[in-house]
């Protein structure tokens, strides 16, 4: 019998189980991938996009056949996702959890999340603080209405598997890798025991006092139904709100002043701090916006050295955009590994609205933009959003603390719960989350 | 009307004849034994052009044709056009798009525009591209069409060139190549039509932007029973075969319908891939030329313009840039 059962081995699983174990609870952690073995993890793990093209950046696979991975938005095997992770750390910004859409809206503001998020960077030794040398770009930002968004920017990311071999040596964790299937059995409310069923064929009933979903915003999502449909009897042949971060090129900048400041910003990146443009939160809920980010890709001068004597420098305009949850956008539970997303014309209207206030700002700053006519957004491998914290009793509710209602001792820690996607990479919320459900188990029963 | 059995010469057998050509003729009632094939084989064809009469002599051709659809590899394709207009002057003629590969083509192909010979064109009358139309007249001046990951150009371009014409607006257009890009841009407008090469089977989609609405059509196809996701969304083009009936829908709503027999339809919908629903489409464009052509008022693309399309495909081959 063990305290926690988690599903699945990404941050938040990670940062539940180290939490719990900090509480003196015995964990076992239940991984449907391999231990090592990604050439079997991207097997397991393509989700079929048929609209959109999916992309990831940060992959790190050695053999060459896996290096096209495209339709992969999650991942399967020991330390989960962070395998095709590109090290990117941060929270969700503040106005990620005051926005609201219909029965959509975070449970909790920023200030409740954020002990936990300040747990997770000294976890994961994570500091996002842009040096000194970026003080006059700030300056620079302010005046003409640009927020700046710090970026913590691994040289060589975080990869979990090596995390969770040193985390094993408690003797109170276990891992578990292979599962192939898990077989629920309710009672009095809650789930009792779980039938492991290995891909070699070998079975293991595992009873825990608690179950914490932390497998990724789309196997998350599928477990979760699972259980409630389960415990209820309730069908559905989709979930609906499936959100990603896409991203794409939005033309190109030619600065001409202020060539300090871009430089300043363009070099951060090499310091370990990525530096994004945004407007400010106030604006962005004014007027409906998304909370998208601007990136800027290219060489500063120094850099560049002697080229840019005769070189005209062109830096390339990047948007991660923050999606709005769409009823069309969908997990099909009715096919294995199937997830039928796209770009609306909503969104793009939005991403629009946003570059038509953005690009005058930085036009202003730095010189002549180029803008293209046309966004080429692509998925970005950052599934979210189709069991979230809101109460919508035809599929399931999510408490507030991440608890499943109807099963009183089930959890969720995952960007599936993201009721809004929020502005691009929220690995540390992701891992936040993990950390505030793994905390607040204890051994005396939960009120 | 369509004539009670219509004579058809089809010049060529290739590929394009046996999977497009020949079924399209039999949707409209057509029968086999009304075509005679004009091949280089003496051979009796088979497969699907098994039962279809055929000779190897242009000149032995006897009697008047109602249409004459000349599908001939690109080489051959002007010299025996400019012979069947002459052995068949009171014909409706279909010709492939030629390949202009200098001078002389292009001399061969201007002598061959006749009021009576038509492009095999089919592109510009893809069902899947009627909703389409209406928002090109309704945003003339800044609505973007996207062709991504298809083939050839010259489809494009007459794509392009009816986007244009729908949207109502005269002026020169400037076409520009920038790596896989090919962009048509009308000028004194911020109408443009793109085609995004290459060709890749999976990434293959056709989309419409105006800065308000999007349009966008995976090539999805749905039974009679299905209720596919697409439907739930108001910007998804997809398509439903129920029977022998062929329906176009943009999300819940249909916006055309078509009579496929199933032997035609069959041959496209044993795979769910968008080349099979794209090429599909392009059977029932063709259905639809060769129907009006029959029927006596042809509304097939010009061969002028499918001439125009050629030269100007080349040029952005080899310069990048174009005017039309």
């Amino acid at each position: 019998m063990y305290d926690v059962a988690i599903y699945g081995s990404g941050f938040a699983g990670f940062s539940a189980a180290y939490a719990a174990l900090q509480n003196g609870l015995s964990v076992i952690v239940v991984e449907k991938g391999p231990r090592n073995n990604l050439a079997a993890s991207v097997k397991y793990a393509s989700v079929a996009a048929p609209w959109e093209q999916v992309q990831s950046g940060g992959f790190d696979f050695v053999e060459p056949e896996l290096k096209d991975f495209s339709n992969v938005p999650r991942f399967f095997g020991l330390g989960g996702t962070s395998k095709l992770w590109a090290g990117k750390w941060r929270p969700l910004d503040a106005v990620d959890f005051i926005r609201r859409s219909g029965q959509r809206a975070w449970p909790f503001g920023p200030t409740e999340i954020e002990p936990f998020v300040r747990a997770a960077s000294d976890l994961f030794g994570v500091t996002i603080t842009p040096r000194p040398s970026v003080t006059p770009l700030l300056h620079c930002c302010n005046s003409v209405g640009v927020r700046v968004v710090p970026i913590r920017v691994e040289p060589k990311p975080t990869r979990l598997a090596l995390l969770w071999a040193r985390l094993e040596s408690n003797s109170l964790l276990t891992v578990v890798t292979e599962v192939a299937r898990s077989n629920f059995r309710f009672a009095d409310g809650g789930i009792v025991e779980v039938d492991l069923e290995k891909s070699d064929g070998t079975r293991q009933d595992v009873k825990a006092r608690y179950h914490v979903v932390a497998a990724g915003g789309v196997e998350s999502a599928r477990l979760l139904y699972k259980l409630v449909s389960n415990a209820t009897g309730r069908t559905r042949t989709y979930l609906g709100g499936y959100m990603d971060h896409p991203k794409g090129g939005v033309g190109h900048l030619y600065p001409s002043r202020n060539l300090d400041a871009l430089d300043a910003l363009l070099d951060s990146s090499n310091e370990g701090c990525l530096l994004a443009l945004s407007l400010p939160e106030e604006e962005l809920l004014d007027n409906c916006l998304g909370n998208h980010t601007l990136f800027l890709w290219g060489r500063s001068r120094r850099q560049l050295g002697w080229k840019r004597l005769y070189r005209r420098r062109a830096i390339r305009l990047n948007v991660n955009v923050d999606q709005f949850p769409e009823e069309t956008n969908q997990i099909d539970l009715s096919m294995e590994n199937m997830v039928r997303w796209r770009i609306s014309g909503e969104t793009r209207n939005n991403v629009n609205r946003f570059l038509d206030r953005i690009l005058p700002r930085i036009r202003d700053l730095w010189g002549m933009i180029d803008r293209a006519s046309w966004c080429e957004l692509r998925g970005a491998s950052h599934p979210a959003g189709c069991t979230p914290f809101a109460h919508n009793p035809d599929i399931f509710q999510l408490h507030p603390d991440g608890r499943i209602a109807g099963l009183d001792n089930a959890f969720c820690a995952s960007s599936a719960a993201f009721p809004f996607a929020g502005s691009a990479n929220p690995t540390l919320t992701i891992a936040a989350l993990g950390y505030r459900v793994g905390s607040a188990l204890t051994r005396s029963p939960l009120p | 009307m369509t004539p009670a059995s219509p004579r058809i010469l089809i010049a060529g057998a290739g590929w394009r004849v046996s999977r497009f050509v020949v079924p399209a003729l039999l949707a409209v009632g057509v029968s086999r034994e009304d075509i005679t094939l004009l091949r280089r084989q003496a051979a009796e064809a088979s497969g699907y052009l098994s039962g279809i009469q055929t000779t190897n002599d242009i000149d032995r051709i006897e009697g008047q044709f109602h249409l004459t659809i000349n599908c001939v590899p690109a080489p051959l394709l002007l010299p025996i056009q400019l012979r069947l207009l002459h052995l068949q002057p009171s014909s409706i003629h279909f010709c492939d798009t030629p390949i202009l590969h200098g001078l002389l083509d292009l001399g061969n192909a201007r002598r061959a525009v006749q009021t009576n010979l038509f492009s095999l064109e089919d592109w510009p009358f893809m069902p899947n591209l009627r909703c389409i139309w209406p928002v090109c007249a309704e945003s003339p001046n800044r609505f973007e069409l996207r062709m991504e990951h298809f083939g050839i150009p010259t489809h494009f371009l007459s794509a392009a060139r009816t986007a244009f014409d729908k949207s109502a607006k005269t002026g020169r257009r400037f076409l520009r190549r920038k790596g896989w890009v090919l962009t048509d841009l009308k000028l004194g407008t911020q109408a443009r039509c793109v085609h995004k090469g290459p060709k890749q089977e999976q990434l293959a989609k056709i989309s419409m932007y105006d800065g308000e609405r999007l349009i966008e059509d995976f090539f999805e196809l749905a039974d009679r029973e299905e209720l596919p996701a697409a439907a739930r969304s108001e910007e998804v083009i997809w398509r439903r075969v129920d029977g022998t009936l062929l329906s176009y829908y943009k999300g819940p709503q249909r916006f055309h319908s078509v009579q496929v027999p199933l032997e035609v339809s069959a041959i496209y919908t044993s795979s769910r891939s968008r080349t099979s629903i794209h090429e599909l489409d392009k059977c029932v464009a063709l259905i639809d030329i060769f129907k009006s052509a029959l029927e006596g008022h042809s509304k097939a693309y010009g061969f002028r313009q499918s001439i125009e399309d050629a030269l100007f495909a080349r040029a952005t081959e080899r310069f990048r840039v174009a005017w039309l």
